[in-house]
C-alpha cells in the first residue's frame, strides 16, 4: 500500500514539474482547473449527490466558472493579479471561519448540512485553491513558487504521516478524523520549519527584504492551513458517510484527499506573498 | 518586518477592544447573579486557560475572530440546568437583566472610548490652525469666494479649531447633496463671513475620500521651500556636490519653487542625468546629478529642511476635568452618530461600500498610529472602540443588537420569541455578518 502510494506520488510530482516548468501560466491554470474539476466530481459525492449526471454537471459548472474567470481576467497570458488579490483575502477569511466549523464539529453542522450548501462550499474550496494556484503561477518565478508551495504541503503531509504513524497517540480532532494525531501535526510542522530554514538559506539577495521570521510564519500558517484543508474533507466525508472520496489515485484514496491540503493552504501562501511584499 | 509589527499591533488593538467588550457582558452578568461558564477571547480550542474564583473558565482561543462569554443557559446543554442552579441561568433572568447583560458589551466599548478621550483631552490637544493656504482654480471653494489667508472657524455651525476638526465635520457630509456652510474669521476684521459650498452626492463614489482637497482647499500645510536639509553620505546628491543649505532654483530647466516639486522631478528620473541650479551663500552654482534607480523610482539621498510651525498657527486646547469629561462624552456621541449615519448612507448607496474596512486595514492603521506615538494610537483605539460598539448594536441576529431586539420583543410579548424563529434569523444574521466581513476584507486587500 505504502509503495503504491509513493509511486503514485512520484508520478504526480513528475507530471506536475513538467507542466509547471513547460506550460505558460494561463495554460497551467487551465490544466489545474481540469484536475480540480475531477475533484469537483468527487465533491458532488460528498455533497450527497450520487447520480453520475449530477456529478458531471457539477464538475462542468466548476470548469465553466474557471473558464469564465480566465476569459474575463486574462492579460498577457496570465490572470490579472490585481483582480485575484482581494479574493485571496476573502478566501483566507472563509477558511478561518471554516476552522470554527471543523473545530466544533458536529455542533454547528446544522448550518451547512443541506446538499446545496455543501456543494457551494465545495465550489468555494476548490475555486479558492484554483485561483490561488493560478495567482502563484502568474507571478515572477511563478513555477519556483508553485513548486515550493507543493513541496511545503507535501512535506507537511509526509512528516505528519510518518511521525503520526510511529509516535501518534493523542487524536487531533477525534470527532472529525480518528487517524490524525497531535504528534503527527507537530511532525509535519517540524519538517516544514526545516524547509523554511532551507528557503531562507537559499533566498536570492533581491528578496533580502523578506524577514526570516516572515518565512517561518508563512511555513507555520501553510502547515496549519493544509491540516485544516485535510480535516475539512474528513469532516465532509464523515457527514456524508463515505471513507474515501474516490478511487482515482492508486494508494491515495480519492483525488480530493490530495487536493484538500493544497486548497486549504494555497490562499494563505498566496496572500502571504502579497503581504510580505513579494507580489 | 513591517507586516509583523502590523500583525502584532492588530492583535493588541483588537485584543484590548474584544476583551473590554466581553468584560462588559461578564461584569453585568455577574452582578445579576448569572453563572458565567466561559470567558473566551478568540473561538475554537483554547491555547491557554485558567479558572477564576467564581468558577468561570478564562480562555485564550486559537481562531481570532472575536470572543464570547458563555453563560449557564437552559437552551444549551453543556452544563445541565437543574432546580439548584436555575436561578443562576441566563434564561431565568427577568427581561431587563437580559437586556442589561447584552447591552453591556457595546456599553463597555463606549465607556472605554470616553475614558481614553477624557485622558487625551485632559492632557490637552494640539493641532494645526485651519488656515487656507491654497485654493484650487475652478474648485467649489474658489467659486464660493474663499481665499488664501482666511481661517475656518466653523463648518455647518460646528466650531472647528483645528484642521482635523474641519476634516471630521466635512466627512459627515459625504454622500450628501446640498450646501456645506463654512464660517471664516479674517485676520483683518473680527466679522465672521459665511460661505456656502454646493455639493451633489458628494464624493459618493470615492473609495478614499479627501474631503478638504475635494473642495479645492489646502489647509494648514505650510509651503516647504526646496532647501537641502540633509544628505546621505554616499547618495547621488552628495557625489554631485550638493551641500546642506543649498536652495534649489531650477532643475533640468524647470523652475522649482516648492520641495514637493523637486521630489516629483527626481522620482520621475531614475538613471537620467540633469543639471540643477542652486543658490549657495548668495551666489549661484550649477550641479549635475543622476538619481539612482530604486525600483524604477529616482532617488538622490537628500532630506528636507522641515519648516518650523509658527506658534500663531498652532491651536492648543486645554480643558479642566469637568470640561474634558463633557467633551469626551460629546465626542463619543458624535462619533457614534457619525458611524450610524455613514452606515445608513452606505445602505442607501449614497457613499461607496469601498469605505468599509476590515482587519487588514485596522492592522495597517494600528501600526502606523503606534509608530507616530502612544497618544495617536490611543485616539485610534477610541475611534475603533466606538465603531465596534456601534456595529454590535446593529439589529442583526448574532450581534448584540439582534439579541436586544429579541429580548425587547420578549418583554413586549411576555414570552420568548419562538426558538425556531430565533434559529432561522440567527442563520440569516450569520450569513449577513459573514458577507459583510468578506466585503470588508476584499476592500482591505484591494487597497494594499
Amino acid at each position: 500500500m505504502l509503495v503504491k502510494r509513493i509511486y503514485t506520488a512520484l508520478i504526480m510530482l513528475a507530471v506536475f514539474l513538467v507542466a509547471v516548468t513547460q506550460l505558460p501560466p494561463l495554460m497551467m491554470s487551465a490544466l489545474v482547473a481540469v484536475v480540480f474539476a475531477a475533484g469537483a466530481w468527487e465533491w458532488a459525492g460528498l455533497a450527497g449527490w450520487d447520480a453520475r449526471w449530477v456529478r458531471t454537471v457539477f464538475a462542468l459548472v466548476f470548469v465553466g466558472m474557471c473558464a469564465g474567470v480566465i476569459l474575463t481576467y486574462h492579460q498577457d497570458l496570465i490572470l490579472s493579479s490585481t483582480a485575484i488579490r482581494p479574493v485571496l483575502g476573502v478566501a483566507c477569511f472563509a477558511w478561518l471561519a471554516n476552522a470554527l466549523l471543523v473545530d466544533s464539529y458536529p455542533k454547528l453542522s446544522f448550518l451547512w448540512r443541506a446538499s446545496v450548501t455543501r456543494a457551494l462550499i465545495g465550489l468555494f474550496v476548490l475555486g479558492g485553491g484554483w485561483l490561488s494556484l493560478s495567482y502563484m503561477v502568474g507571478l515572477p518565478n511563478g513555477w519556483v513558487l508553485t513548486t515550493l508551495f507543493i513541496v511545503v504541503v507535501a512535506a507537511s503531509d509526509v512528516g505528519a504521516y510518518f511521525v503520526g504513524s510511529t509516535l501518534g497517540r493523542n487524536p487531533l480532532a477525534p470527532d472529525v478524523s480518528p487517524k490524525k494525531t497531535i504528534e503527527g501535526f507537530w511532525g509535519g510542522l517540524l519538517v516544514v520549519l526545516g524547509l523554511a530554514a532551507t528557503v531562507w538559506w537559499l533566498l536570492p539577495p533581491e528578496y533580502a527584504h523578506i524577514h526570516p521570521v516572515e518565512i517561518f510564519l508563512i511555513g507555520i500558517f501553510c502547515c496549519g492551513a493544509s491540516v485544516l484543508g485535510d480535516l475539512t474533507i474528513s469532516m465532509f466525508k464523515r457527514e456524508s458517510g463515505c471513507k474515501d472520496s474516490g478511487t482515482l489515485l492508486p494508494g491515495h484514496g480519492g483525488l480530493l484527499d490530495r487536493l484538500d491540503s493544497i486548497c486549504g493552504a494555497a490562499p494563505f501562501f498566496a496572500l502571504s506573498l502579497v503581504l510580505v511584499g513579494y507580489a | 518586518m513591517q507586516i509583523l509589527f502590523s500583525i502584532l499591533m492588530a492583535l493588541v488593538t483588537l485584543g484590548v477592544l474584544v476583551t473590554i467588550h466581553e468584560y462588559g457582558h461578564y461584569w453585568v452578568a455577574r452582578r445579576c447573579g448569572v453563572r458565567v461558564l466561559r470567558f473566551a477571547i478568540g473561538f475554537g480550542r483554547p491555547l491557554a486557560n485558567w479558572r477564576g474564583k467564581d468558577g468561570t473558565e478564562f480562555a485564550l482561543c486559537a481562531i481570532p475572530l472575536g470572543g464570547y462569554v458563555k453563560m449557564l443557559d437552559e437552551r444549551d446543554n453543556e452544563v445541565a440546568v437543574t432546580d439548584v442552579n436555575r436561578s443562576e441561568s441566563f434564561s431565568a433572568q427577568p427581561v431587563r437583566n437580559k437586556l442589561a447583560i447584552v447591552a453591556a458589551g457595546p456599553a463597555a466599548n463606549f465607556l472605554l472610548a470616553i475614558i481614553v478621550l477624557f485622558g487625551l483631552f485632559l492632557r490637552g490637544e494640539t493641532g494645526l490652525a485651519p488656515v487656507v493656504e491654497g485654493v484650487t482654480e475652478g474648485s467649489a471653494a474658489q467659486r464660493s469666494g474663499l481665499s488664501v489667508g482666511q481661517e475656518i472657524i466653523a463648518v455647518d455651525g460646528e466650531s472647528t479649531k483645528t484642521v482635523s476638526a474641519v476634516r471630521f465635520q466635512l466627512l459627515k457630509r459625504l454622500g450628501d447633496t446640498g450646501e456645506i456652510e463654512v464660517s471664516v474669521g479674517s485676520v483683518l476684521s473680527d466679522i465672521n463671513q459665511q460661505y456656502s459650498l454646493p455639493i451633489t452626492n458628494w464624493l459618493g463614489a470615492e473609495e478614499a475620500p479627501d474631503p478638504v482637497g475635494a473642495l479645492g482647499l489646502t489647509l494648514g500645510v505650510l509651503p516647504v521651500k526646496p532647501e537641502v536639509g540633509s544628505l546621505s553620505e554616499d547618495g547621488a546628491a552628495s557625489r554631485a556636490g550638493f551641500q546642506v543649505g543649498d536652495m534649489i532654483i531650477q532643475a533640468g530647466g524647470e523652475r522649482i519653487e516648492q520641495w514637493a516639486q523637486w521630489v516629483d522631478f527626481v522620482r520621475a528620473r531614475p538613471d537620467q542625468r540633469f543639471d540643477v541650479l542652486v543658490s549657495r551663500a548668495g551666489s549661484q552654482v550649477v550641479l549635475s546629478v543622476m538619481p539612482e534607480n530604486r525600483d524604477s523610482i529616482g532617488t538622490v539621498g537628500m532630506g528636507v529642511v522641515v519648516p518650523e510651525i509658527p506658534e500663531s498657527r498652532i491651536r492648543r486646547q486645554s480643558r479642566g476635568p469637568l470640561e474634558a469629561l463633557t467633551a469626551a462624552v460629546e465626542r463619543t456621541y458624535s462619533l457614534t452618530v457619525f458611524t450610524f449615519e455613514s452606515m445608513w448612507k452606505m445602505v442607501q448607496g449614497l457613499i461607496s461600500t469601498k469605505n468599509l474596512s476590515g482587519p487588514i486595514s485596522i492592522a495597517q492603521i494600528a501600526a502606523s498610529t503606534a509608530e507616530s506615538g502612544f497618544t495617536t494610537w490611543l485616539s485610534f483605539l477610541a475611534l475603533l472602540s466606538i465603531s465596534l460598539g456601534a456595529i454590535n448594536l446593529l439589529p442583526i441576529p448574532v450581534l448584540d443588537g439582534g439579541h436586544i431586539v429579541f429580548h425587547a420583543l420578549e418583554g413586549i410579548l411576555g414570552r420568548p420569541v419562538p426558538e425556531q424563529i430565533q434559529v432561522m434569523s440567527f442563520q440569516v444574521g450569520l450569513v449577513a455578518v459573514f458577507t459583510l466581513m468578506m466585503f470588508a476584507i476584499y476592500n482591505d486587500v484591494a487597497r494594499l
